[in-house]
C-alpha cells in the first residue's frame, strides 16, 4: 500500500511538469515587450515613446524576457516555487495574498456541495439500482438526467429569481451585512476564514445560520450537476456488478439479499465513483467560478474573473496555477482511495 | 441489416425521438431566421434592432413579440438568430474537438512507444485544466487590445475574444476524443484485418484512416452529440460571464450575452418579483432546451448503438 502510494506521487511532479509546460508555453505566445508590462506598474504619460522603449528595454534585460525558452521556463518555475506569483494590477495585491485570502470561501462552498452531492448519489444511486425498472428507479434516472443536462448557471439564475427575489429565503453573497460586521470585529477570531466552522467556534449560532443560510443556494446549484453524474456512474456499476457471477454465487449460497447488495457488489461498484469524482473536480472548478459571479460570492473564482475583465495577466495565470493544482491533487487522491478499495491495483 | 435494428432502437427510445425532436425544431428555425425575424440591416443579421434608448425593458406588445431588453433590444430576434450561433457555435468546436483528438489518438493507439506516452501525458495535463480557467488564461493573455495599445502605441486590434473563446474550447477539450479513440484502436490494432492490411505493405495512412478509423468509432458519435449541447452552453456562460464580447459595443444574438443584459432584472420588482420574466426566461428556456435536446440525443445514441443493448458488434 505505502510502495503504491509512493509510486503514485512520483507521477505528480511529471504531471505538474506537463502542466506548468502547457501554461508557460501559452504565455510565451506574447512577445518579451508585452509580458515586460507585468513590471510596469504605472507608465508615466508625459515619457517619450524613446524613453518607453529604453526603459521597457531595460526591464526585459533586467528580467531575463529575452533568454532562450528553457531558461526563462526554468527561472519562472523557480519564481512560482519560491511564492513569488507575480503582483496583481487590479486588487493591488500580490497573487498568492489574494488566493489566501479568498480561498476558504471557495472551499467552503465546495465542501457544502460536494459532500451531500456524494452522499446523496451514492445512496439514490444503490436505491435506482436495487429497484431497477421500477418506480424509485424511473424517478431518480429522470431527476439524473435533468440535472446533468440543465446548465448549472440557468438553474443558479432561476433558483435567485425563486428563492431570492421571490420567497426572500435565501439571500446572495457570503454573509449579511450585520454579520460580515461581527465577522470583521475584534471579538471575533478567524480561524479558518470559512464563516460556517469560525462561527462554530466561535459558538455563534446565529453567524453559523447566516452563513449557511448564504451557503444554500450556490452550495445546491454547484451540486446538482456533480450529484446527477456520480448518480447515473453509481447506478450503472452497481447494476454491471449485480449482474457479476460472483453476485449469483453470492444468493445460491444463500446470502441475505442486504448483505449480497452491501458487502459484495457496492465495494466494486464504488470504484467507477471513485475515479469520476476525481475527473469531475475540474467540471467543479470550473462551476464554482460561474456560481460565484451569480451569487456575488466573493470566492476565489470571482475574484479571478473581475481581474481578467480588467487584462490582469498574474491573477489569471494564479488562478490556473491554483486550479490546475487542486485537480492534480484531487486525482491523486481519487486514486489512492481507489486503491484502498480494490487491493488488487497496488499489486501491479 | 444493422441499420435497420439502429431505426427500430430509435424509435424504441422515446428520450431519443424527444431530443431528436427539440433538436429539429431547433435547426428549423435556425435556418428560417431571415424569414421569421427579418433583419434590419441586412449585412448584420445578428445585431440586435433597437427601438428607443430606455433601459427599462418592455413588456410583450404587436412588433415585439416577446418584448425587449434593457436598452430597447428585441428579445424574439435575438431567440432567433441566437439558434444559428448556437449551431454554429456547437458544430465549429465540437468539429475541432474532433479532428484534434481522434487524430492524436489514432496515432497513440497505432504507434505506441515514447509518442504514445508523450501523447498520454500531455492529455493528462491537459485535463488537469478546468476549462473556465483555461479561457481565463487565454482571455486575460490574447483578448486584450490594451496590450497592444501600450506595447509602443501599436494599432489596437479589434475584439478577437470570441475566437479566443472557440480556439481555447478545442485546445482545452480534445482529450476525451483522443483516450477514446486510443482505448478503441488498441482494441482494433491486433485483429486480422489490420494484420493482414501491414502483411501486405499497406501504406502506414491507408491503414490509419482506411482500416483503423472507420473500426474505432465506438462510442464516437454519443460524445459528439453531448458536446455540441454542452459548447453552446459553454460559450454561453462565457458570454455571461462576459469574457466574449465585452468590448464589441453593440449585443448580438447571443443566447448568453442576452442573460447577462437581463442579470440586474432578474430581481425584479419588490412587489412582483417575475416583473421582467420576458427578459431572462426566453434565453434561459432556449439554452437549457437546446442543451436537454443534444444530451437525449447522445444518452439515447449510447443505448442503441451500446453493443451490450444490441448483442454482438462483429
Amino acid at each position: 500500500m505505502i510502495k503504491y502510494i509512493l509510486r503514485r506521487l512520483l507521477i505528480l511532479p511529471v504531471v505538474m511538469f506537463f502542466v506548468t509546460f502547457i501554461l508557460f508555453f501559452i504565455i510565451m505566445q506574447l512577445p518579451a515587450e508585452q509580458r515586460v508590462l507585468v513590471y510596469v506598474p504605472a507608465v508615466n504619460p508625459h515619457l517619450e515613446p524613446e524613453e518607453y522603449a529604453q526603459l521597457l528595454e531595460t526591464l526585459i534585460e533586467r528580467h531575463g524576457l529575452n533568454q532562450p525558452f528553457p531558461i526563462q521556463y526554468v527561472n519562472w518555475l523557480r519564481n512560482l516555487i519560491q511564492g513569488q506569483w507575480g503582483y496583481s494590477p487590479h486588487w493591488q495585491q500580490s497573487v498568492l495574498e489574494g488566493l489566501r485570502q479568498r480561498a476558504p470561501a471557495t472551499i467552503e462552498l465546495v465542501l457544502f456541495a460536494l459532500v451531500p452531492s456524494i452522499i446523496l448519489a451514492f445512496v439514490l444511486g444503490s436505491l435506482a439500482a436495487k429497484h431497477q425498472e421500477r418506480f424509485p428507479d424511473y424517478i431518480v434516472r429522470a431527476a439524473a438526467s435533468m440535472g446533468w443536462a440543465f446548465p448549472s448557471f440557468i438553474l443558479g439564475l432561476m433558483l435567485m429569481n425563486v428563492f431570492y427575489a421571490w420567497l426572500g429565503w435565501f439571500p446572495p453573497e457570503r454573509l449579511s451585512v450585520w454579520a460580515s460586521s461581527v465577522v470583521r470585529s475584534d471579538d471575533f477570531r478567524a480561524f479558518t476564514g470559512m464563516h460556517t466552522v469560525d462561527g462554530l467556534l466561535n459558538s455563534d449560532l446565529i453567524l453559523l445560520w447566516d452563513a449557511v443560510r448564504h451557503l444554500v443556494l450556490p452550495g445546491v446549484t454547484l451540486a446538482a450537476a456533480q450529484w446527477a453524474l456520480l448518480t447515473r456512474i453509481m447506478r450503472a456499476s452497481l447494476l454491471e456488478a449485480l449482474r457479476q457471477d460472483y453476485i449469483t454465487t453470492a444468493r445460491a449460497k444463500g446470502l441475505h439479499e442486504r448483505k449480497v447488495v452491501n458487502l459484495h457488489a457496492r465495494r466494486n461498484a464504488v470504484l467507477p465513483v471513485i475515479s469520476t469524482a476525481g475527473v469531475a473536480t475540474s467540471m467543479l472548478l470550473s462551476g464554482v467560478v460561474v456560481i460565484e459571479v451569480i451569487f456575488n460570492f466573493n470566492g476565489v473564482g470571482r475574484w479571478a474573473i473581475q481581474a481578467v475583465l480588467h487584462a490582469d495577466i498574474p491573477v489569471a495565470v494564479g488562478f490556473a496555477l491554483f486550479s490546475c493544482t487542486v485537480t492534480v491533487l484531487a486525482s491523486l487522491v481519487a486514486d489512492i482511495l481507489y486503491a484502498v478499495v480494490d487491493p488488487r491495483v497496488r499489486l501491479d | 441489416m444493422r441499420l435497420l435494428q439502429i431505426i427500430k432502437g430509435i424509435l424504441s427510445k422515446p428520450g431519443l425521438a424527444v431530443g431528436g425532436l427539440i433538436v429539429l425544431a431547433f435547426a428549423v428555425v435556425a435556418m428560417a431566421a431571415p424569414l421569421i425575424a427579418p433583419p434590419v440591416e441586412e449585412e448584420f443579421p445578428y445585431v440586435l434592432p433597437k427601438d428607443g434608448f430606455s433601459p427599462i425593458p418592455k413588456p410583450p406588445c404587436p412588433g415585439h413579440p416577446l418584448g425587449t431588453m434593457t436598452g430597447q433590444y428585441d428579445v424574439f430576434h435575438g431567440l432567433v438568430w441566437g439558434t444559428r450561433l448556437a449551431f454554429r457555435i456547437g458544430l465549429l468546436i465540437t468539429l475541432g474537438r474532433v479532428l484534434v483528438g481522434v487524430l492524436l489518438g489514432l496515432i497513440s493507439g497505432r504507434y505506441g512507444g515514447l509518442l504514445d506516452v508523450i501523447i498520454m501525458r500531455m492529455t493528462d495535463a491537459f485535463m488537469a485544466f478546468p476549462i473556465v480557467a483555461a479561457a481565463l488564461v487565454m482571455v486575460a493573455l490574447f483578448g486584450q487590445p490594451r496590450w497592444s495599445l501600450l506595447a509602443g502605441g501599436r494599432a489596437i486590434m479589434g475584439s478577437r475574444i470570441e475566437q479566443i473563446v472557440i480556439l481555447t474550447l478545442i485546445l482545452f477539450g480534445w482529450m476525451q476524443y483522443a483516450r477514446l479513440m486510443r482505448g478503441n484502436v488498441l482494441a482494433e490494432r491486433d485483429k486480422e484485418y489490420t494484420q493482414a492490411a501491414i502483411s501486405v505493405g499497406a501504406l502506414n495512412r491507408h491503414i490509419l484512416f482506411r482500416h483503423l478509423l472507420p473500426n474505432a468509432t465506438q462510442g464516437l458519435f454519443v460524445l459528439i452529440a453531448s458536446d455540441i449541447g454542452a459548447m453552446m452552453v459553454l460559450v454561453a456562460v462565457f458570454s455571461f460571464i462576459g469574457l466574449t464580447g465585452g468590448l464589441t459595443g453593440e449585443p448580438v444574438a447571443d443566447w448568453g450575452q442576452m442573460l447577462s443584459m437581463s442579470r440586474n432584472w432578474i430581481i425584479g420588482m419588490p412587489s412582483d418579483a417575475f416583473k421582467y420574466w420576458y427578459t431572462y426566461l426566453p434565453p434561459s428556456l432556449a439554452i437549457v432546451l437546446f442543451s436537454v435536446g443534444w444530451n437525449l440525443i447522445g444518452d439515447g445514441l449510447r443505448d442503441v448503438l451500446d453493443p451490450r443493448f444490441t448483442g454482438s458488434r462483429a
